[in-house]
């Protein structure tokens, strides 16, 4: 039990981890969009 | 600034860690002396510490919050979060060494004493550590240098973290020639002092470069809408109370489990075999650290944290099939798991940071220090979760 319980709540996680959508990808295109708003407010 | 590529220099990195190296001389010895020195120096009940602790988290989900919020909101020459860090060190440093006076009160004095200075010393650290961690999240906007800026971070976390465990007692009984009493303010006052000179280095030669936009004007509430419209962030909150439960439930747990479950005593003595257990542990977690920047960048983020996740997960559930006497299995798990285990905690922490990217992205509205606060009050919810869930299952 001493490990299982803690096995089980971190496969829990892994399985929450699904619903984290903040690839590679998505990240790459959040920070170009980031990058060309605030050259627009020239921060 | 223009937000161009944003690599950081290694004594940038280091500045910023060697910030979570002196809250953590104050945070380590909270967590691992505190509690002894309430009630074998200082002279209240246990039960009476614990009411005393328990009282301060509840303080806490308010308090790490309003800290957030305040953050975001401060404009000074210095930036947004780096003058927290500079106002709350010698405030921090104070408060931390009255914990540890012991005045000639009766018992109830005692009990307001430590009930308000242990208070007000976790107020000063929300005030300090919430943004210093949401400084992480603009100092640079690449995300990648983000992982290696918060595993430089958890090295230094982890340095000071042994510091205070090792030297720690020796110090006490040193400086207080046998008087704990004395030994205790004594040792935290040379502590504070040492945090204040890191926490002085952070502020000095870290920058804050990523800047929201300054005609931003947004409400707490509308601040905190956001976030609960946000779905990474729900995702990492969940995350982060999942993980924190997992650590507090497994931290007290291995003390039962070398006690009851093993049988190595014709090895080593049972205590000798679980301190270096925990110290193999440190290292190899270390190690996994350092590794962070090297796995993110060379298979992302996302799926370096879920494959790391999945293999601790495997790892830990292995104990579980483990003979009572076999030893170097033991240890050969235990380095496996934290080599594993490692890199989660930096990505999980720079990760923070993408999620408040995507709300600025989403919303046109930043909020680093929020992000991280109530990402912070996740992991206090598991911890507290976690220890009430082991004490049921023990």
């Amino acid at each position: 039990m001493v490990s299982i319980f803690p096995a089980a709540v971190l496969m829990i996680g892994f399985v929450a981890l699904f619903a984290y959508r903040l690839d590679d990808e998505f990240m790459n295109k959040i920070e170009n969009g980031l990058k060309s708003r605030r050259a627009e407010h020239n921060l | 600034m223009p937000n161009g590529d944003q690599k950081l220099s290694t004594a940038e990195k280091f500045a910023y860690g060697i910030g979570d190296g002196a809250a953590n001389l104050v945070f380590q010895t909270q967590i691992t002396f505190l509690m002894f020195f309430y009630t074998n120096v200082f002279g209240i009940e246990a039960r009476d510490a614990g009411t005393i602790l328990l009282f301060s988290r509840v303080i806490d989900a308010f308090n790490d919050p309003l800290i957030g919020a305040l953050a975001d909101r401060t404009n000074t020459r210095w930036g947004r979060y780096r003058p927290w860090i500079l106002w709350t060190a010698i405030p921090l440093a104070i408060a931390f060494v009255l914990c540890y006076i012991t005045p000639p009160f009766d018992a109830i004095g005692k009990f307001v004493w430590a009930i308000a200075t242990y208070n007000l010393l976790m107020i000063l650290y929300a005030a300090n550590n919430i943004p210093y961690s949401a400084l992480s999240g603009v100092i640079t906007a690449d995300s990648v240098e983000r992982t290696s800026l918060s595993s430089w971070r958890f090295i230094c976390a982890m340095g000071a973290t042994f510091v205070v465990n090792t030297f720690t007692v020796n110090l006490v009984a040193h400086l207080g020639g046998g008087d704990s009493k004395i030994g205790y303010p004594a040792t935290m006052t040379l502590w504070a002092i040492l945090a204040v000179v890191f926490f002085t280095i952070t502020f000095a030669f870290t920058k804050e470069r990523v800047q929201p936009n300054p005609h931003q004007r947004s409400s707490v509430w509308q601040d905190l809408s956001d976030l609960r419209h946000n779905g990474p962030w729900i995702a990492l909150f969940s995350l982060a109370v999942l993980i924190h439960i997992q650590l507090a439930m497994r931290g007290g747990a291995m003390l039962y489990y070398f006690n009851y479950c093993l049988h190595l005593n014709n090895i080593f003595d049972w205590i000798d075999n679980f301190g270096v257990f925990n110290g193999v542990g440190l290292i190899f977690t270390i190690i996994g650290v350092a590794l962070a920047k090297t796995l993110v960048s060379r298979f992302g983020k996302r799926a370096t944290f879920r494959t790391c996740l999945f293999l601790s997960s495997l790892l830990m559930a292995a104990f579980a099939l483990l003979p009572p006497d076999s030893v170097y299995m033991l240890f050969g798990l235990q380095i496996l798991l934290q080599l594993a285990f490692g890199p989660t905690i930096p990505i999980l922490w720079s990760m923070m940071a993408d999620v408040a990217d995507y709300s600025e992205w989403m919303t046109g509205r930043r909020s680093t220090a929020l992000a991280f606060a109530s990402i912070i009050f996740g992991l206090k919810l598991g911890l507290g979760v976690g220890s009430w869930f082991k004490r049921r299952t023990a």
